[in-house]
């Protein structure tokens, strides 16, 4: 008989490496690396100076050692701080000028650049190791009034933007792994909504880390200015290494009055194999700032890659009315780790969270949800309702949940709740009564399972998420 | 936001500073008191070596600070910011049996006072046969094998800064044997009277140390209730050790109403074996800062426990509740429901955690918390926590805070009730579905009394 766990068992068919020539930094980290990624960008001053101050700070800070997730000493001299394919001239204009090779993997990825062949709906920033090499769709979202492209180019092109709202939400102090990317952060995306304005389509960004040693320092900013809406993918794939590669990124959210930002993500970074050799460490700091009255901030996340996931999407709602969301399917096969959950600041009145977390964990997969309620005086009426179920599948498996609920005010409302389960016997033998495979049926368990989280994410992305949960999603298209 | 450095707390160098200084004082206060101990009592070497093994211990880690997970939310600073002398230098007057407002009821009772046994207000006739209650100090003196073998099995390096200050320093408490198949009908009190004597001048700090043995296939009720005659400043560091042989049966009451100037550690180690039940009912109304740590250690099949605690703080006080249940063995059951009170500026936390081993299968877990905030400066942190590293489990926990329901306070008010009897009838009510559920009626009906004047004053 099938274990159940075989559902999961997927090949990982992202684990190629494109052969192209790179432009690399040294391997170590220093000042002079710093300076060196600024001048490969041709960065205005503030930005150098932010950048070493954040460095400066980061030397002296200690690594953290609370999180629930084991991994050997990280060596940061080991490590290539800025890899980019080599261009003829600098920044590509137009996708002609790109190598060919480039699209190609990107076409592998199922992530078409040219926009005849993508989904109407849907721009996208393509970033490859530390350099964004192509932005779909910028013409149209223009027209609107959007701004969406790679972080370096938004530097020299809306550099008061950049340092209003960079740090902003997450300091260049704000922790270890945040300081270490202000002072490294090669690229990624920044996008900006005007006043008033629903962004026309998907705003996407993929990111691919290829070159090997390198670390990906992404940095993404996503502005919403008053009463406008947008709605943000992102996902990411590696190739199969033997070697850990340290994927430390920032994301910082800011939702002005009324604005809304929804942001998805599918991470899907290279996990290691079966043994526990290899894989992305994946530690990210995200937070979203709900600053203006009546903004909502909404977190969706499928987390099926990455040997290390270590991330805790945040709200800090801010805004009286503000409402902040997380959803998440984290999912840890074999010798996977998770520590993931949210944190949820409550500083505005009438302010509303929700937090929806599954786990899963197969093998020897260790699952933690760990999140953070904090209810602070003045939040009159906050209300906030917690949900947090596990699902374990073999015996050498493990499930933790930590939440953290810390309330100062009486008249806020705070409700925890958070169950462990398995598939069990019973459940496999009614639907087997009823002649549905046991394969299907526990398809069907773990969609069930997963069900709260997918239904808020975009079309697109449920359909690559329950690919890769290897469930069918109801009432889907294809 | 706070203002961060290095992830720490930017006040973090002066508490670190100030810590450190209290802590060299206080090592000086704790080890003249260790001295003199060890001068006064004539001990077997193994005991000297093991208390001096936990006194370097203490000294060692220090006093915990809120940087330490464990202590997130209890500073016990204020604790530390005046020195104890021990309990043995206190001279006892006689107390008036009545002023302990008793009732009626008819148990075998053990009394410390101001953590010294008591011989004249203990009462401990017929006895059912082999069943030992009498004070720790007293047994050690006479040399009981069983009791010896339990201190032995300490370990002063696991434990925290307040165990280990416990096992250095302890004086008394109660030791108590129920031999096996035996079947104690009437509960066993054991009471710890805090007594102001008139000359004193330090607050006194009482090491009390409980040790509590149920031989396989016994059953008995126990009571501990720590109380005072006046309102004064003082420190019980108690510690409780309960060991469950097979099969064997313990309900176990531990009622706290401390002076509420009073500071209140309580650490209990709870070891059971295979089918053992141990049903706990914690009452924390006293005290100015209390904590309970709990650590239940279900060592074999089938063991299952049930805990409930109610806390009800107001004015400045702080309760903390620290629970820690480990399911090590498969076929275990454990169910927590404690809810806590807060008034005032008072301020309440709850932690509790629970463990599957690898190997603990079919393990049935449950964990609820609940918290009434009353006032707009009262606060409440609650930390439920899952650790499975088994797939046949099930574990399930919830915690909630929250006020009075005001559809609830409407409803009651429509129908002539002045609002602030409608809300003490609401919270009442609140406490009462799991004051319902004590079975020991004496201390069912002194809680309904102590919350219903507590309500009424408000």
């Amino acid at each position: 008989m099938p274990k159940p766990e075989n559902i999961f068992d997927q090949e990982y068919k992202y684990g190629f490496v494109t052969k192209i020539e790179e432009d690399q930094a040294p391997r170590g980290l220093h000042e002079d690396i710093i300076r060196f990624i600024s001048a490969k960008k041709k960065e205005p001053k503030f930005l150098l100076e932010w950048r070493l101050k954040a460095y400066r700070r980061w030397l002296q800070m200690k690594e953290p050692a609370w999180q629930n997730v084991r991994f050997p000493k990280i060596n940061y001299q080991d490590i290539i701080y800025y890899s980019a394919p080599k261009q003829k001239k600098d920044g590509p204009t137009s996708l002609n000028e790109i190598d060919q090779e480039l699209l190609r993997t990107y076409e592998k990825l199922g992530i078409p650049l040219e926009e005849q062949k993508r989904f109407a709906g849907v721009a996208v920033d393509a970033v490859f190791d530390s350099v964004s090499v192509a932005t779909t769709f910028k013409e149209k979202l223009k027209e609107a009034g959007v701004i969406f492209g790679s972080f370096s180019e938004a530097v020299h092109e809306h550099p008061e933007l950049i340092e209003k709202y960079l740090g902003s939400v997450v300091p260049y102090s704000d922790n270890f792994f945040a300081s270490l990317n202000s002072a490294v952060f090669s690229d990624g995306s920044f996008c900006y909504i005007p006043k008033g304005v629903r962004c026309p389509m998907e705003l996407s960004t993929y990111f691919r880390i290829n070159a090997a040693d390198t670390g990906q320092f992404e940095r993404t900013l996503i502005i919403a200015d008053e009463g406008s809406y947008v709605s943000y993918l992102e996902g990411c794939t590696a190739p199969v290494r033997d070697k850990n590669q340290l994927h430390a990124a920032v994301v910082e959210l800011v939702a002005h009055k009324n604005a809304q930002i929804k942001y998805s993500t599918i991470q899907n970074w290279y996990a290691g194999d079966a043994e526990g050799r290899g894989g992305i460490y994946n530690f990210v700091t995200k937070r979203g700032k709900c600053e203006g009255s009546g903004s909502k901030i909404s977190w969706t996340q499928v987390e099926t890659g990455s040997a290390i996931t270590w991330k805790y999407p945040s709200v800090i709602l801010m805004g009286d009315n503000s409402v902040g969301e997380f959803y998440s399917v984290a999912l840890t096969n074999h010798m996977q780790q998770a520590d993931t959950g949210t944190k949820m600041i409550h500083i505005g009145r009438n302010t509303k969270s929700t937090i929806i977390s599954k786990g899963i964990a197969a093998r020897r997969g260790s699952n933690t949800y760990r999140g953070l309620v904090r209810v602070m005086k003045g939040a009159a009426n906050a209300k906030n309702y917690s949900q947090c179920d596990s699902l374990l599948i073999g015996e050498r498996c493990s499930a933790n949940t930590f939440p953290y609920l810390e309330v100062d005010n009486k008249t806020a409302k705070v409700e925890h709740e958070a169950t462990t389960s398995k598939i069990s016997e019973e459940q496999l033998f009614y639907c087997a009564s009823r002649g549905i495979s046991q394969e299907n049926a526990i398809s069907m368990i773990v969609s069930g399972f997963c069900k709260q989280v997918f239904k808020n994410l975009p079309m697109e992305f449920a359909v690559e998420a329950t690919k890769l949960m290897g469930v069918s999603l109801e009432g889907s298209v294809g | 936001m706070t203002p961060t450095l290095n992830g720490n707390r930017w006040d973090d160098t002066w508490t670190k500073l100030e810590s450190n200084f209290m802590t060299t004082m206080l090592q000086t206060n704790f080890s003249k008191m260790f001295q003199t101990l060890l001068a006064q009592k004539n001990e077997p070497g193994w005991l000297t070596a093991l208390r001096r093994e936990a006194m370097e211990s203490f000294e060692l880690i220090g006093l915990p600070t809120q940087e330490e997970e464990d202590w997130r939310y209890t500073n016990v600073q204020p604790i530390f910011s005046q020195e104890y002398q021990p309990e043995s230098a206190r001279t006892q007057d006689p107390i008036d049996m009545n002023r302990l407002e008793l009732g009626n009821y008819q148990w075998h009772r053990l009394v410390f006072v101001n953590g010294n046994f008591s011989k004249e207000l203990s009462s401990l006739e017929n006895m059912p046969k082999g069943v030992v209650i009498q004070s720790l100090a007293q047994a050690l003196q006479e040399g009981a094998p069983a009791l010896e073998a339990q201190i032995k099995k300490s370990t002063p390096a696991q434990m925290n800064a307040f165990g280990a200050l416990n096992l250095a320093l302890f004086q008394d408490g109660a030791f108590i044997h129920i031999p096996e198949k035996t079947k104690v009908e009437i509960p066993l009190h054991v009471l710890f009277v805090s007594h102001r004597c008139g000359s004193a001048h330090e607050p006194v700090m009482a090491n009390v140390k409980n040790i509590i043995l149920a031989g396989a296939g016994s059953a008995a009720t126990i009571v501990t209730s720590f109380l005072s005659l006046e309102d004064f400043l003082y420190f019980n560091n108690v510690s409780t050790d309960v060991f469950l042989a097979p099969g064997a049966s313990v309900d176990f009451y531990d009622d706290q109403k401390e002076s509420i100037q009073a500071f209140h550690m309580a650490s209990a180690k709870v070891h059971l074996e295979k089918d053992a039940r141990f049903h706990s009912t914690s009452v924390a109304l006293g005290a100015s800062i209390s904590r309970n740590d709990l650590h239940l250690d279900l060592d074999a099949e089938g063991a299952v426990c049930d805990l409930k605690g109610i806390y009800f703080a107001t004015g400045y006080q702080h309760v903390d509740n620290h629970l820690f249940i480990d399911h090590k063995k498969p076929r275990g059951t454990s169910k927590q429901l404690y809810k806590g009170i807060l008034d005032g500026h008072a301020s309440g936390a709850f932690s509790g955690k629970i463990l599957i081993r690898e190997g603990a299968q079919q393990t049935d877990a449950e964990q609820v918390n609940k918290n009434l905030l009353l006032s707009d400066f009262a606060k409440a942190d609650t930390k439920p926590q899952l650790e499975i590293f088994a797939d046949d489990v099930k574990a399930t926990h919830g915690a909630a805070i929250g006020q009075l329901n005001e559809e609830e306070i409407f409803y009651l008010r429509s129908r002539g009730m002045r609002e602030d009897n409608a809300c003490s009838l609401l919270t009442f009510g609140f406490a009462s579905d799991l004051v319902e559920k004590i079975t020991l009626a004496p201390i069912r009906w002194e809680l309904d009394r102590v919350f219903w004047t507590r309500l009424q004053e408000k």
